[in-house]
């Protein structure tokens, strides 16, 4: 396939949102329509969006192996972390006073713990080693007679890397044996959809997951909070979601992530094999393309569909529009992209150079992606770095001192 | 697209990328915040400059102002390229984001570092 066949643009960024499902799309429509009523009335209107609602909550539950009733609707993957988090600090105020989280946690668990440690709470970061992974160990050798809250993410959302979760939640048990107040919170927004996961295997209390990220609307996700567990509501206000979440529920959009769970449940196994067939075939194409890159992150524990890769002596920020010029869509883990001044704290964290951080693209691959997309980005990608490492200094001199 | 046709457009077909090994005179500067670095090479013919060529490693706006500096570099006299300011070399992107100002100022200290060896 050449550059002019291609009519539209190619989407490789599907780890920061996906293309709503069509099916989902029309799942939807009803309920901005015909179907107003409020979830809490007693007419039929409210009875029909109450039934289409816990439709929807057994669809969620299905994918995780959760119950429906664990299963608390709410704006995205943003306030699903922040009422784990400020949910069981709260209730559990007194019984504990330390939280252990990682060093690369998206910033809505991140920012979190931070805004509690500044409330008084102790909390420990744990470090990432290069494979993109954290220890075990490290865990174990953190937790103390205080820790309440453990919040691991599962697969983190710049290189995919797969975090022990399930070794964490068999640790957990086995310390709740002795007390009983310790919970394990994850953010499995990246993971939810692209790989199997299972709420009971994890063995974990909590666990976020957003609609947007499995071909699902935005401004919905979802709160899995195991049976017994308590949270302390962070909004006031009426008694949906059993007291745990206040405010009129977005049917529409519930109905829209059911949908999209639905699809991601049925299609998972299929899907998990056609993803990363494509994305293995992306590596091992583009490392015969271009020299002088570095894959990122442990590949044996991985998402499907993620590539995270540094090219060297370019800026992943350059790369980007260069690709973006070309109709391809991917996101950098360069600090110049975001506005921000700090580089990607995932690939920091990992122990990669300046350089490298700066130079790292993450493609991150659908359902929705075909061979002939993938062949496209391999068609344009290599004279793009080329083109870049032609003009920068720091190729030019690691070339001159070669020869 | 956050930026101008023109920043793509430089970002696309940089201008004058490579040196001079004849070069007048030469500077390299770092943005030491953020790494950006331009490498500037300028050749003189008694007061005029006659040819410039540019390296530079940073985001689209730090290579797109490296490259349209060449651009507009050649066929100046020192004086005229002495008054080259930031604004002036932003207006010539036809803009740039917010936050993004400090790409046009690492150019404008290349020229300025440049142009400052030749009153030695």
């Amino acid at each position: 396939m050449t550059e002019n066949t291609l009519t539209s643009r190619v989407y490789l960024d599907n780890s920061a949102s996906t293309k709503l499902a069509a099916e989902v799309l029309e799942a939807m429509l009803p309920y901005f329509s015909e179907q107003f009523g409020n979830a809490s009335s007693i007419h039929r209107f409210g009875q029909q969006a109450k039934a289409a609602m816990d439709n929807a909550r057994q669809q969620v539950a299905d994918l995780i192996g959760a119950q429906a009733n664990e299963i608390i609707f709410l704006s995205g993957g943003t306030e699903a972390d922040n009422l784990a988090i400020r949910g069981i600090t709260s209730n559990y105020q007194g019984k504990g006073n330390h939280i252990i989280t990682s060093q690369f946690e998206h910033p809505a668990v991140r920012n979190t713990c931070a805004a509690l440690e500044k409330e008084g709470w102790r909390v420990t970061y744990l470090p990432i080693y290069r494979n993109g992974l954290v220890r075990i160990e490290d865990v174990k050798a953190a937790i103390s007679d205080e820790t309440l809250l453990i919040t691991i993410m599962h697969a983190n959302n710049e290189v995919g890397t797969l975090q022990p979760i399930a070794e964490i939640g068999e640790l957990v048990k086995e310390i709740r044996n002795q007390r009983k107040n310790i919970f394990f919170h994850t953010d499995a927004v990246q993971s939810v959809g692209k790989i199997v996961v299972n709420v009971k295997d994890l063995g974990v209390d909590l666990l976020s997951l957003s609609g947007h990220k499995i071909h699902g609307p935005k401004g919905i996700g979802a709160l899995y909070l195991r049976k017994g567990v308590r949270i302390s509501s962070q909004i006031t206000g009426g008694r949906h979601e059993r007291d745990r979440r206040a405010g009129t529920e977005n049917v529409p959009a519930i109905v829209g992530l059911g949908c999209a769970a639905k699809l991601a449940e049925h299609h998972l196994a299929e899907e998990m094999e056609k993803i990363s067939h494509l994305r293995d075939y992306f590596e091992t194409e583009v490392s015969k393309l271009v020299p002088e890159i570095k894959f990122n992150g442990e590949t044996s524990s991985r998402l499907p569909n993620i590539s995270n890769i540094s090219f060297s002596y370019i800026e992943g920020e350059a790369l980007l529009i260069a690709l973006d010029l070309k109709g391809v869509a991917v996101s950098t883990g360069s600090a110049c992209s975001s506005g921000s001044t700090e580089p990607s704290p995932v690939l920091v964290a990992m122990g990669l150079s300046k350089e490298l951080v700066r130079g790292s693209i993450r493609f991150s691959l659908s359902r929705y992606t075909t061979k002939e997309e993938i062949d496209y980005v391999l068609s344009i990608l290599p004279e793009a770095v080329t083109r870049l490492r032609r003009v920068s200094p720091l190729y030019r001199q690691a070339m001159s001192t070669k020869q | 697209m956050p930026y101008s046709k023109t920043v793509l457009d430089h970002l696309e077909n940089p201008r004058n990328v490579g040196e001079l090994a004849d070069a007048t005179v030469t500077s390299s500067v770092i943005n030491s915040a953020c790494g950006d670095q331009i490498k500037l090479f300028i050749k003189l013919l008694d007061k005029n400059i006659t040819s410039v060529k540019m390296q530079a490693y940073g985001c689209a706006p730090t290579l797109a102002s490296a490259s349209l500096l060449t651009e507009w570099l050649i066929d100046k006299t020192i004086h005229q390229a002495s008054l080259l300011e930031t604004d002036e070399l932003i207006k010539m992107l036809e803009g740039l984001p917010r936050g993004k100002k400090h790409a046009a100022d690492l150019a404008i200290e290349a020229l300025q570092t440049a142009l400052s060896k030749l009153n030695k």
